[in-house]
């Protein structure tokens, strides 16, 4: 059996910054700053080991490359098998996210007690 | 990005494998002028922490791309080799006394360092027959066997002997041996250190006694040595143990807990049987050693299915 590969939050922030079309490495940073408010603050080791092994299962591919002040400068983009683990994963949150936004009874938030 | 900045950049980037390096340096060298990071004087911790551990996590998942037969031979190879150097350890402050032993387990070291399994099982089987000779049921003879080599009367101290052994008997069975890698010369600076060492804890050991050199017998010298060098042994054991479980949890190498695994656990027999003996420091640490096993079996287990599983 094939065993099911667990997307961790950097991996998916790289994925989801792909969506609007193919990026740069500080380019892909910047949008995962933009889409998580901040929160998601990509180094540069961190960016490339993700893109790394995301690379490794075919769910991004390098489409081309420039030369910025003598230095290299990759573009990246998603693949359709990396379009279809974004949006299961996207499914699989939303669905964790609905049991507690789908309830209208959650207890209030009151003073704690002493 | 200022020449001084990209230099120490490049050396946090001497973390990764040298194939990655040639891909990928230049790109991240990029990103990192084009993020504000180039601005600075030295790099951000940040950003040194993070390239630390992805080039370390990079080394692990090239290896673990050839298969799982390539991590236990890395391993393994790691931990009959340590296991070796602290068998050679154990007796080289009166290496004197065993030149046979000496250059046996010299020898073994040289053939785990060039990848020769076969060899240094060979070698090992000897050295292990040698020290086992009291307790076989025939007698070896003495011309080939008795001369400069320790002799036990114990199984639980001839296990730390047997065990590289075993380890070398599965490191030469094809599926791992085709893995094995020749290892670089500079491991051979490990007994050098272990020397250094041994003259160190001998010239404090003197100058403890430097009341009168006379007032220190052999006798009181020799058990100096021997604690001295019970320190030398488990401290880096210690530090092994946690950079091992730190290679796990932070970069899913799985690798150096193998070995750490290899090196620790043969003692731990040995320590049960000896527990009346031990000092309470002693007990102490192979207290600490019985519940590091289990964990690093745990870690071991742990990284290769995240090193799998996860993106």
């Amino acid at each position: 059996m094939r065993r099911q590969r667990s997307i961790t939050e950097p991996s998916y922030f790289v994925l989801a910054a792909l969506l609007d079309g193919r990026l740069h490495g500080y380019g892909i940073i910047k949008k995962a700053a933009e889409q998580s408010n901040g929160r998601v603050r990509l180094t540069a080791g961190t960016l490339y080991g993700a893109l790394d092994r995301l690379a490794d299962q075919q769910l991004v591919t390098v489409v081309g490359h420039e030369q910025v002040a003598g230095r290299t400068r990759r573009y990246y983009q998603l693949t359709d098998r990396g379009i279809q683990l974004l949006q299961q994963e996207a499914a699989r949150m939303e669905q964790a996210a609905r049991i507690v936004t789908g309830r209208h009874d959650l207890p209030a938030i009151g003073p704690q007690p002493a | 990005m200022n020449p001084r900045l990209e230099r120490r950049y490049r050396r946090l980037l001497l973390a990764y494998p040298p194939q990655v390096r040639a891909a990928r340096a230049e790109e991240i060298l990029t990103t990192l002028a084009e993020s504000g990071s180039g601005d600075r004087r030295v790099p951000s911790a940040r950003e040194a922490w993070s390239l630390l551990v992805e080039g370390v996590r990079a080394r692990a998942r090239l290896a673990a791309a050839d298969g799982p037969g390539r991590i236990w031979a890395d391993g393994l190879q790691l931990g009959v080799l340590l296991l070796t150097f602290a068998n050679l350890g154990m007796l080289l402050w009166q290496a004197w006394r065993y030149p046979a032993w000496t250059v046996l387990l010299g020898a073994t070291v040289v053939a785990i360092l060039r990848a020769r399994p076969r060899v240094a099982l060979v070698l090992t089987a000897v050295a292990a027959l040698t020290a086992a000779r009291p307790l076989l049921p025939m007698r070896l003879p003495q011309s080939l066997f008795g001369w400069g080599a320790p002799a036990y009367g114990d199984w639980s101290t001839v296990a730390r002997h047997l065990a590289p052994v075993l380890l070398l008997a599965l490191l030469s069975l094809p599926v791992l041996r085709r893995h094995l890698r020749a290892r670089a010369w500079w491991w051979l600076l490990v007994p050098v250190a272990q020397v250094a060492v041994l003259v160190l804890v001998v010239v404090v050991a003197r100058a403890a006694g430097s009341i009168g050199l006379a007032s220190i017998g052999p006798a009181q010298l020799e058990r100096l040595g021997e604690l001295g060098w019970t320190a030398a042994r488990s401290a880096p054991e210690a530090v092994l143990v946690a950079v091992a479980l730190g290679l796990v949890l932070v970069a899913r190498d799985p690798r150096a807990a193998i070995a750490a695994l290899v090196l620790v656990a043969p003692g731990l027999g040995w320590a049960l049987e000896q527990r009346a003996w031990l000092s309470p420091l002693a007990s102490w640490y192979w207290l600490a050693i019985a519940v590091t096993v289990p964990l690093l079996v745990m870690a071991v287990v742990s990284a290769n299915r995240r090193q799998r599983t996860e993106l």
